[in-house]
């Protein structure tokens, strides 16, 4: 369409006036451009009354001068709003403008029956695409157009308007001119107004803006899963490649430490429990590796459950008895809480790490493994301590220890590293179960590891009412399983 | 003797755990897939399966599916063994009817305890 062409050009001279205070905002750039249209195109159009005047009027003086200058004036505006930004105040200002030149023009040029009366019409018009829906705003214009008015009644009252050196034919002429201008500038501004509001220009830059953008995500996300997803199959491959061989440099060691114990093979049955415990080593490490990795790909799950936590830190202090014996050191298991609902799994796989390594740490001392409930606020916590008495970490080490990967033994022999491997999946795993996992530690007094699991109150009523629903089944079972035996009884003395 | 029937398709793993029950005093048959360790069960009327579930064609889970589905080999129970400790296994030997499952690989004195506990409560 031509005339959006021409309003293309139209709009990128416009937009050279705009500030950048009013570029950032699309429905303020709209009015801004609005504005601009009317200023720097309205002019022309508005310049053909007092052009007419000069040619219609015998004798034209400052009267049709202040009418042309006052609309030339319009021009100004566009290069105050570039170096000022005051867009508003400049609205009201260019309105005030425009009622001033109207009323003039008809104070001058025949009163209230002026044929440039046809104008005030533009007045509310411009008023309205210039401010925009600010209710506050058109009551203080349409207030500056009613005050403009009366004074002009007023002056139209008390002063005599100038007579009129015009013919009644130039009055004609004159009205006609004002009347078609007047219809152009409407017709131009409804035009630009129209264009202004299909303009889908800045639209579409911001669409195409967005959805580069969103193809950018895309392909970053899909690179990341890719790699990531990627990562995750070569070290599940990997650690399954590597438990093959494991396995069996595990189970034939094992084989054949069986038999150099039967034989009684000394030296070959202290080989062999090398290579087996180095085996044994070996594979834990790829466990935990691999667990790890599973952690950071979110593919571990959790799968909470009702724990009877006693029993589940006696059973892991008994997996560790033989551990404990071999370094003299006594396990003590004190849990004072029943039932908690939480991944059994995942916590006696933290607890034997914590365990592991207090032992580990300890020579010929104490292992206290302790399980208390410790209100807070609406939280219950469930505080699970390994507290060893072995030879402690120091406090400058202690900081960020859980995060550093550092080998148990350093170089020195030193039994005071960072935390292992284990260590920081036992971090991990705290993590994904809603626990935290905090150290104390005073070297040479002994090492206490704290896993603290937060249990919103809901969840203890929740075990609670899930426990006397237990409770309630199995006493129901067990009148059932009385009934039965007494029908038995009741069955057999009836053989009998 | 209580007999176990071990299933499971890698040669190494078979022979090792086999080696390694039989020194523990019970006796041993094996099968090296799926189908042989279903037509196994139905034969030889073991006290317990081994049942590994990673065994190409017919899986572990699928083989136990089909013991558990034969009236005559139903009661027997069944200890999977997989190679990851992961809760969807778990959750997944439970639902095909398995007795328990354990990780590969085998830690012989606690596979034995679950072995004893699932014979002992026959």
């Amino acid at each position: 369409m031509a005339f959006t062409k021409y309003a293309d050009y139209a709009t990128q001279i416009a937009d050279y006036f705009i500030p950048p205070s009013l570029a950032a905002d699309r429905e303020a750039k709209k009015r801004a451009r609005i504005f601009l249209y009317s200023h720097l195109f309205g002019p022309f159009i508005g310049s053909a009354v007092p052009l007419a005047v000069f040619a219609f009027d015998s004798a034209p003086d400052y009267k049709a001068g202040v009418l042309l200058a006052s609309i030339l004036s319009f021009w100004v505006f566009p290069f105050l709003l570039k170096y000022t930004g005051a867009y508003r105040t400049l609205a009201f200002v260019s309105i005030q403008t425009l009622i001033f030149s109207i009323l003039w023009s008809c104070y001058c040029y025949g009163g209230v029956r002026s044929p440039t009366l046809a104008w005030a019409l533009n007045i509310p018009l411009l008023s309205f695409l210039y401010i925009g829906p600010s209710s506050r705003l058109r009551l203080a214009l349409a207030a500056q157009f009613v005050v403009s008015a009366l004074i002009f009644f007023g002056v139209n009252e008390f002063f005599e308007p100038p007579p009129l050196t015009m013919s009644p034919i130039a009055i004609q002429a004159l009205g006609l001119i004002s009347t078609v201008a007047a219809a152009l500038y409407v017709v131009m501004m409804a035009l630009f107004y129209a264009n202004a509001l299909a303009s889908q220009v800045e639209l579409k830059a911001e669409i195409e803006g967005h959805l580069r953008t969103t193809a950018d995500f895309v392909a970053a996300t899909e690179s990341a899963r890719r790699s990531s997803a990627a990562k995750a199959e070569f070290i599940a491959k990997m650690s399954h490649e590597l438990r093959t061989p494991l396995n069996a440099v595990i189970g034939y060691s094992e084989i054949l430490l069986d038999e150099a114990e039967t034989e009684e093979d000394a030296q070959s049955a202290a080989d062999l429990r090398r290579i087996h415990g180095a085996g044994v080593h070996l594979l834990k490490l790829v466990n935990e590796i691999l667990d790890l990795s599973r952690i950071e790909a979110g593919r571990m799950e959790t799968l909470p459950e009702l724990v009877d936590c006693g029993d589940l830190l006696r059973s892991v202090a008994g997996r560790f008895a033989e551990a404990a014996r071999q370094s003299g050191t006594n396990v003590v298991v004190d849990a004072a809480v029943a039932t908690v609902l939480v991944d059994g799994a995942k916590l006696s796989q933290i607890v034997e790490q914590l365990l592991e390594n207090a032992i580990a740490f300890t020579d010929k001392g104490q292992v206290r493994i302790t399980a208390e409930r410790a209100s807070e606020g609406n939280n219950d916590r469930l505080l699970i301590c390994v507290a060893d008495t072995g030879c402690g970490i120091a406090q400058d080490r202690l900081e960020g220890f859980l995060d550093r990967l550092e080998t148990v033994e350093e170089a020195d022999g030193r039994q005071e590293g960072g935390a292992g491997v284990g260590l920081l999946l036992s971090k991990r795993l705290c993590e994904l179960i809603g626990a935290t996992l905090s150290l104390e530690s005073e070297l040479g007094k002994g090492t206490r590891a704290t896993v603290a699991l937060v249990m919103p109150a809901d969840a203890i009523e929740r075990v609670d009412s899930e426990q006397s629903r237990l409770a309630t089944v199995a006493a129901r079972m067990r009148r059932v399983d009385s009934e039965a035996q007494e029908r038995q009884v009741n069955a057999k003395a009836v053989v009998g | 003797m209580q007999k176990l029937l071990l299933v499971e398709d890698n040669e190494a793993n078979r022979d090792m755990l086999s080696r390694r029950l039989i020194r523990q005093k019970f006796e041993v048959v094996c099968a090296i897939d799926g189908p042989s360790g279903v037509a196994a069960a139905r034969r030889e009327k073991p006290d317990l399966i081994l049942m590994d579930v990673a065994l190409g064609a017919m899986d572990g889970w699928e083989a136990t599916r089909q013991i558990k589905a034969a009236s005559e080999t139903a009661d027997i129970p069944v200890i999977a063994l997989t190679a990851h400790a992961l809760e969807s296994d778990r959750a997944k030997s439970v639902s095909v009817g398995c007795a328990d499952f354990d990780t590969k690989p085998v830690d012989l004195r606690r596979l034995l305890q679950k072995i004893n506990a699932c014979l002992e409560a026959r």
